[in-house]
């Protein structure tokens, strides 16, 4: 027997049990120890010398390796110059701030040591050169700057220092907070920074690290900035993405230029920006751009492409004027800023004096804005789809274009469409999707909308136009051709009717009409408006890309719908290549164009190009917008399907089942894309023959696009029709055929529908019909679809093939000795249409075989059938049901034929 | 650079990724910046570890490396800790050979030696690197995921998310996992 005590305890055991411990309270732990060691004092030495010499841990999680290596600031004690220092007062990401005292004259100082490094001699040159220079600044909201020097640190390494006025105050924030300052008093505050900020910059300072840490509020009230022209983290930080965690803070401030590492463009309005930020803190509490997450790369990100959001959000009282000055100031294109502090402060001032601004919003913006606030949440709905605009294929990449302009548009006054992008990114933003529930269809907010745009008569004709633009395409993507089609049209006027023909409005109003156009089948039209765009694009002096590329994208769209997918693959191809080289600006639009082409590939079965292009796109995007952004969602949803393109229908349904929580929260159950996304797991299930799971969503999905589209859409038909298909595989004819009969009595009612749609109705209709006993009926029907088929899309297309096949087997069993004929024309046109494509061995060519041995032409049948046999044994990926089933036609063939060696022989193959 | 980033990316995404290659690319590109980082001329910088693992990324990969999957960022981090973790402990026991070998002044700054440079500034914070190899080492051969959890945050600087992320486990195993490994380093480094 083993002595449990000389055992060594399983680390498995020990590492359980101190892993607890340490969660736990020290005071808890003693009890926990006791309990869960109990009867083996082995592990409950080893606990606790573990738990002993944790006490003093060797390691530290917020001190990575690396930061060894780093030379130190010098000890408290040490002397600088002329500087004893004394302590250290504070501790940054550039240094260590030491109090010191200088003998002669006797007083107390700042020391800020900067972190030691290599110097070569001319940048120590700088370096005094530029302390130097902040020496000479001399403004009451300055800190004083009195001597710097390079030392030569004990151990090598150069220790810059500089020395200045100790300043006994709080942080900017912590001061305002502690002396309870109302916004008056904050925004005075403010202007004395802004009047030291502008000194500085009247001198050639820039400060470049504006922040409330570096702002000190002495006890008499008066700011004191910090640290001028010092800090440049950007410099060193090429891309500005290698800050780490204790630069969050500064990275908040920094202007997008400064982000973007681009240090030549850093001037006085990149201290105009961080002033933003900092009067945005002080009036609203919080950053003007949230942060939510913690990786530093996507900090960055966020940082350089979002705009702030409203200041009015969190406090609707900022609305209206300072709302207005916080959104100029902090504008992402530096141009688009106020040109300096002075005129930021000037602004700020006439707020508080009751005085008209400067940074008017146009009036256009300002309607925009109130009618928005009536619409929060149609305009939460349009967003969101206009965001979701990737259906299956997507027509104009019109939302996502518009927020690429937004970053290229100088002009600030006349760059209407750029407030449009505003207005509906700013809505997305705002809309609280919870706040309204979720029960009203989207139709009938658009309807409420369009009511008032109509009534409104305030509005004036640039707004009128952007909002009928809104709805035209929000009703568009939702299917409502004809109300797409008057909206569009009322923008286009509107928008002609106050610019002229050449107007962005207009360009981009007869730019979703041609998508419109398309999506109906009015080719001519659609032609027409392309031309229109093109010709209006080729006259204007450089366009900006996101109007340069437009009529690209238009003959892409078009000839993707004349059906040339070789053409459409060359389109969208340049297209991504121009996109690409718009570098972040074009990022949106070029996976837009991927996408596209990937859709376009899988059109002509070039499945592993799509999935691949897929497989970038959804990285792309999840860094570009999270993973659980709609249009992230959107692309793995297109992913998916490639996949079950190329026969992976348990890949596709995994991915599909991954999303749809994601997916659930973002739309909402009741929303258009959210309901596909089921639709399309409950035809993956279908694949995987788990019809009756799909069956019962189906139904489920069927309930929401009845409620939201009525009977008569194209969506609703595509439900019911699965439906039908579903209960067939389950061998519910009779349940398929009733269904089948309506939804085709409805489908003829409508006017307007596709005559392609209806005859594939038709076509599973005669599968009903045929499986539930009424084969003369099917018979008859099935004719009759074919006939129709084949005038419409020619003889030799997918649906043809497959009607025709099923046709001739439904003769077969119904004893037409000449359904051979029929089948043996169908491989033919097969290997016409599709050549090489598995289908066309089975089961076309299959049941070729077996209307051969059922006309008793044994001979032919034996040869056909055998060389089905072989060709799925050659190929890898045929299913084992197939092998199977034709093992069994050719058993049958053999014992119909007298040979009954064969037939055995056939017959135990397709038991294996 | 452009060969470099060719070869990261076509490496990361082969399906049988060269351990070795990989390694030997990561650890290069780390030395080399590294050395830049120590010979940087303006002073204000801190080192950071996260920041420079995460340069190195993105120097390697470049524009492309926002689209390659997460799985190869991870493998790549996996590779940097490693290396970091190779770069610190040659560098530890240069600085004691040298130390014994009475080996005092400062050195010229060369690419290959960039760390060597600074080897003298090891201050009383320092760390022995060659201990605490040798005490991951230990805790490798007991449980191999507590170790890759020290390696990807103490030597890659990875949080605690990117290093869950990488290993493929919760947040909060990844906590749990170093506040153990860290009671037993911190043990074997006591002791002996």
């Amino acid at each position: 027997m083993v002595d449990e005590r000389d055992a060594e305890p399983a680390w498995e055991r020990i590492k359980d049990v101190l892993a607890d411990a340490l969660e736990l309270d020290p005071p808890a732990r003693a009890a926990y120890l006791d309990q869960a060691c109990a009867g083996d004092a082995r592990l409950r030495t080893e606990v606790d010398e573990l738990l002993d010499a944790n006490e003093t841990p060797a390691l530290d999680a917020s001190r990575p390796a690396l930061t060894y290596l780093e030379p130190q600031a010098p000890p408290v004690g040490a002397r600088l110059g002329g500087y004893t220092l004394t302590r250290v007062i504070g501790e940054g990401g550039m240094g260590r701030v030491y109090e010191a005292t200088q003998e002669r004259p006797h007083r107390t100082v700042a020391v800020k040591v900067l972190r030691p490094g290599r110097m070569s001699p001319s940048a120590e040159r700088r370096f005094l050169w530029e302390v130097e220079a902040l020496g000479r600044l001399d403004h009451p909201a300055i800190a004083r700057v009195f001597d710097a020097g390079v030392e030569e640190g004990e151990v090598g390494g150069a220790i810059p220092w500089f020395a200045m006025e100790r300043i006994g105050g709080r942080t900017l924030l912590a001061a305002t907070e502690e002396r309870g300052l109302g916004r008056e008093a904050r925004m005075r505050l403010f202007l004395d920074v802004c009047a030291g900020v502008a000194h500085a910059h009247g001198r050639g300072i820039i400060h470049r690290d504006l922040k409330p840490e570096n702002i000190l509020v002495e006890e008499d009230g008066r700011p004191r900035i910090l640290d001028f022209g010092i800090a440049r983290p950007t410099e060193q930080t090429a891309t500005g993405i290698t800050l780490d965690g204790e630069v969050l803070g500064t990275l908040a401030y920094m202007s997008p230029e400064q982000l973007s590492g681009d240090s030549n463009s850093v001037d006085v309005r990149s201290d105009v920006y961080s002033l933003g930020v900092i009067l945005y803190r002080l009036l609203t509490g919080v950053a003007p751009i949230p942060l939510d997450d913690e990786s530093l790369p996507r900090a960055a990100l966020q940082l350089s492409q979002r705009d702030a959001t409203p200041a009015g959000r969190h406090d609707p009282s900022l609305r209206g004027d300072l709302e207005t000055v916080l959104a100029t100031a902090l504008a992402r294109e530096p141009s688009l800023r106020y040109a300096s502090v002075d005129h930021f402060a000037t602004d700020v001032r006439c707020v508080l004096e009751n005085k008209p601004i400067t940074a008017r919003p146009a009036t256009a913006l300002h309607q925009l804005k109130l009618f928005a606030r009536r619409h929060r949440k149609f305009v939460a709905l349009s967003a969101f789809t206009l965001l979701a605009l990737l259906g299956g294929f997507i027509g104009t990449s019109v939302g996502l274009v518009r927020a690429e302009r937004a970053r290229e548009r100088a002009e600030q006054d006349r760059d209407r469409a750029r407030r449009t992008n505003r207005f509906v990114s700013r809505m997305l933003a705002s809309a609280d999707p919870e706040e309204d529930g979720r029960d009203m269809r989207v139709v009938d907010v658009l309807d409420r909308a369009s009511d008032e745009l109509e009534a409104d008569g305030t509005l004036e004709a640039p707004v009128r136009g952007a909002l009928h633009l809104t709805l035209g395409e929000t009703y568009g993507q939702l299917g409502f051709t004809d109300k797409a089609l008057a909206h569009l049209e009322a923008s286009l006027e509107q928008f002609r009717a106050s610019a002229g023909e050449s107007d962005e409005g207009v360009l981009e109003a007869r730019s979703a009409l041609c998508d419109l156009y398309i999506e109906t089948e009015q080719r001519e039209r659609a032609e027409e408006e392309a031309r229109a765009v093109e010709l209006a694009v080729t006259q204007l002096d450089d366009p900006p890309a996101w109007l340069a590329n437009r009529p690209l994208e238009l003959r892409a769209n078009l000839s993707w719908d004349a059906g040339d997918a070789e053409l459409t693959i060359r389109l969208y191809e340049e297209l991504l290549e121009r996109w690409s080289r718009e570098g972040d600006a074009g990022l949106d639009s070029a996976e837009r164009a991927r996408n596209n082409l990937a859709v376009a590939l899988m059109q002509i079965d070039r499945f592993e190009e799509a999935e691949a292009l897929y497989e970038e796109s959804v990285a792309a995007r999840t860094a570009l917008s999270g993973p659980t952004h709609p249009i992230t969602l959107r692309v793995r949803m297109n992913q998916a399907m490639a996949v079950a393109a190329m026969g992976r229908p348990l890949e596709c349904e995994a991915i599909l089942t991954e999303i749809e929580p994601a997916a659930r929260a973002a739309w909402g159950e009741d929303h258009y894309e959210y309901q596909t996304l089921r639709h399309n797991i409950a035809s993956t299930l279908m694949t995987l023959e788990r019809s009756d799971e799909a069956l019962a969503i189906f139904e489920q999905v069927l309930e929401h696009r009845l409620r939201r589209f009525g009977r008569a859409h194209p969506d609703v038909m595509r439900t019911r029709n699965n439906i039908a298909v579903a209960a067939m595989n389950l061998e519910r004819f009779e349940t398929a055929r009733v269904e089948l009969e309506e939804l085709v009595a409805v489908m003829r009612a409508e006017p307007g529908i596709d005559p392609l749609q209806i005859l594939v109705l038709e076509s599973n209709l005669a599968s009903a019909l045929s499986g539930s006993g009424n084969r003369d009926e099917a018979a008859a029907l099935s004719r009759r679809v074919l006939a129709e088929f084949e005038e419409l899309v020619g003889p030799s297309h997918f649906r043809c093939l497959l009607e025709r096949n099923n046709l001739a087997v439904l003769l077969m069993e119904m004893g037409d000795a000449d359904a051979h004929v029929l089948a043996g024309r169908n491989v033919e046109l097969a290997r016409e249409g599709m050549p090489g494509h598995p289908l066309v061995n089975f089961p076309f060519r299959m049941n070729y075989g077996r209307t051969l041995a059922a006309a008793r032409r044994f001979d032919e049948a034996e040869r056909e059938l055998l060389a089905v046999h072989a060709a799925l044994i050659d190929n890898p990926d045929a299913s084992p049901a197939n092998l199977a089933r034709t093992a069994e036609v050719l058993a049958d063939m053999y014992a119909a034929w007298g040979n009954a060696d064969e037939a055995a022989r056939w017959r135990a193959a397709s038991m294996e | 650079m452009a060969d470099r980033q060719t070869d990261l990316t076509q490496l990361l995404q082969q399906p049988e990724t060269d351990e070795e290659q990989l390694l030997e690319l990561v650890y290069e590109e780390l030395r080399v910046l590294a050395h830049s980082r120590m010979a940087q001329e303006r002073p204000g910088l801190t080192l950071q570890t996260t920041a420079l693992v995460h340069e190195a990324w993105m120097r390697m990969a470049g524009p492309d490396g926002e689209r390659l999957a997460w799985e190869n960022r991870a493998h790549f981090f996996g590779a940097a800790a490693i290396a970091m973790r190779r770069i610190l402990v040659e560098r530890s026991r240069r600085v004691r050979r040298e130390r014994h070998g009475g080996l005092h002044a400062r050195q010229p700054l060369e690419a290959a030696d960039a760390l060597g440079a600074v080897d003298a500034e090891l201050d009383a914070d320092g760390l022995d690197f060659e201990r605490l190899d040798g005490a991951l080492e230990r805790l490798a051969a007991r449980d191999e995921q507590a170790a890759r959890v020290v390696d990807l945050r103490f030597f890659a600087g990875l949080s605690v998310d990117e290093t869950a992320m990488a290993l493929r486990v919760s947040p909060r195993t990844v906590a749990r996992e170093w506040s153990v490994a860290r009671a037993f380093v911190s043990r074997e480094m006591s002791v002996g």
